[in-house]
């Protein structure tokens, strides 16, 4: 019986040690990160190769916290030399720990190893390895294997999308297109939109709200009147929305007629929120998704940004 | 209270005409960079709830000021706006403006410097945009951010005051 005790009271002080272990541990991890950040940045301003070439890790925690870093820049910066990111993950092998990390791993930690290979792409070969974590359960791990599948072949991107299995949500295509924004996919949204795959259509609206292409106008507004997907036709009316175009509304009305109620609920918020008039709305919508649109306009969060009363 | 900038974690030497000084308490940091000494006495006040973050933007622009100084909260921005009279300040949140408080009014209140405010977020909405700006911030920036873009508003930014 004692010993039994005496196993409880070790598992117990081993579990505590851990516990105060832990914030030091996690310390020294950011300290460890800011400092590759730096390193990393100050080789970027400068164009320095030589200075990239001296960013090493050696460790299993100096890689995480070398793959972190590269993620944080690269996440937050466009038009970077990616040549010089590419050569400090080369040097130190970080596309080879991901993976391995991430064959390892499973479910949210496998998705937190594919996220860092989105931004330290791995080799085209390698890449197809990555195939078989787009039918995981978790959809996370998904979209950060497909992320990093993109990100290692760019010129074969829109194939790769063709043959996602799975309905991309509109996490997925903010995760995509933040790749596009960063100057590391191709940008051709006007095959997109006439593709035959759903997920391409709707990745092609996201590029023209997303930029605010304003000539796509006349195809948008027949994919949100004949678009045989319901998700779609919804996309193209956001986006519609979203670029603050004039809303033909004898066109659209039928269509969103056709709606489920939850759909033009969200919808006719939208509009509101886009800074429709509320004339514009009762054209489109019927009496009680009016009525939502005007508790949104009539409630403060119509603008989250209150302006000020003393400005200078 | 100065003390030289050493870097613990690597056995190469920091280049001698990159001198800094750095004291970090808790979320609050200064880094004060010289390349010589005639670099100018621009100084920009970031404030971020990431730690990282702040200190990759302030890593980012640090050839081009002479010191930054990175907050964690408002409180801590406001008091050193009115501390340094900084001649930038440059926001990674749009937070401090959600509540309606008077926040630009707080940071340029004490005397006739005017620092410019530069917002950067990953909001890309036209109407927050347009508030922003409507409550009085001067340059809007959004994620992923050109390094080279920031570092020649900001320089651009210096050489104008320089000019007054």
């Amino acid at each position: 019986m004692s010993i039994y005790i005496l196993l409880a009271l070790a598992a117990a002080v081993l579990l505590l040690r851990a516990t105060w272990r832990r914030p030091g541990l996690e310390r020294r991890r950011d300290t460890l990160r800011r400092h590759y950040v730096a390193r990393i940045i100050s080789a970027l301003r400068d164009d320095d190769t030589f200075a990239a070439e001296r960013i090493t890790a050696h460790t299993r925690r100096r890689r995480m916290a070398l793959a972190e870093a590269l993620h944080t820049v690269a996440c937050h910066t466009c038009g970077t030399d990616m040549r010089l990111l590419r050569i400090i993950a080369r040097l130190n092998s970080i596309d080879r720990f991901l993976m391995r990390g991430a064959a390892l791993a499973t479910g949210y930690r496998r998705a937190r190893y594919l996220i860092l290979l989105g931004s330290v792409p791995p080799t085209a070969a390698q890449a197809r390895r990555l195939g078989r974590y787009l039918r995981n359960r978790n959809p996370f791990v998904r979209i950060y294997a497909l992320t990093a599948m993109l990100a290692a072949n760019p010129a074969t991107a829109i194939r790769t999308i063709g043959e996602y299995p799975y309905t991309l949500s509109p996490f997925d295509i903010t995760q995509i297109t933040a790749m596009i924004r960063r100057g590391l996919l191709p940008i051709a949204f006007d095959p997109m939109l006439s593709d035959d795959n759903p997920n391409i259509r709707r990745l092609g609206l996201a590029i023209v709200r997303s930029f605010g292409i304003d000539t796509a106008r006349k195809q948008i507004v027949r994919m949100a009147e004949l678009d045989e997907d319901p998700a779609v036709a919804v996309e193209a009316l956001h986006t519609l929305a979203a670029l603050g175009h004039a809303i033909p509304t004898e066109r659209l009305r039928g269509r969103i007629a056709a709606f489920d109620a939850q759909r033009r609920k969200a919808l006719s918020r939208f509009f509101a929120a886009q800074g429709y008039s509320i004339h514009t709305v009762e054209a489109l919508f019927d009496a009680t998704e009016c009525e939502c649109a005007r508790q949104l306009i009539d409630s403060y969060k119509k603008s989250i940004v209150c302006r000020s009363p003393s400005l200078p | 209270m100065a003390c030289k900038y050493t870097n613990f974690f690597h056995a190469a030497p920091i280049s001698a005409t990159f001198f800094c000084t750095r004291y970090d308490l808790a979320h609050f940091s200064i880094v004060c960079y010289g390349k010589n000494s005639s670099m100018d006495k621009t100084k920009v006040v970031i404030y971020s709830t990431r730690d990282t973050l702040g200190r990759m933007i302030s890593d980012m622009i640090g050839g081009a000021v002479s010191e930054v100084v990175n907050c964690a909260t408002t409180e801590q921005t406001v008091s050193a706006c009115l501390r340094i009279s900084p001649d930038i300040v440059i926001l990674l949140t749009v937070a401090p403006f959600i509540d309606g408080s008077k926040f630009i009014g707080r940071i340029r209140l004490r005397g006739s410097r005017r620092p410019a405010v530069y917002v950067l977020s990953w909001h890309q909405s036209e109407h927050i945009v347009l508030s922003l700006l409507e409550a009085g911030v001067d340059q809007y920036l959004t994620f992923p951010v050109s390094m080279g873009r920031l570092c020649g508003k900001v320089k651009s930014d210096r050489d104008n005051r320089g000019g007054e």
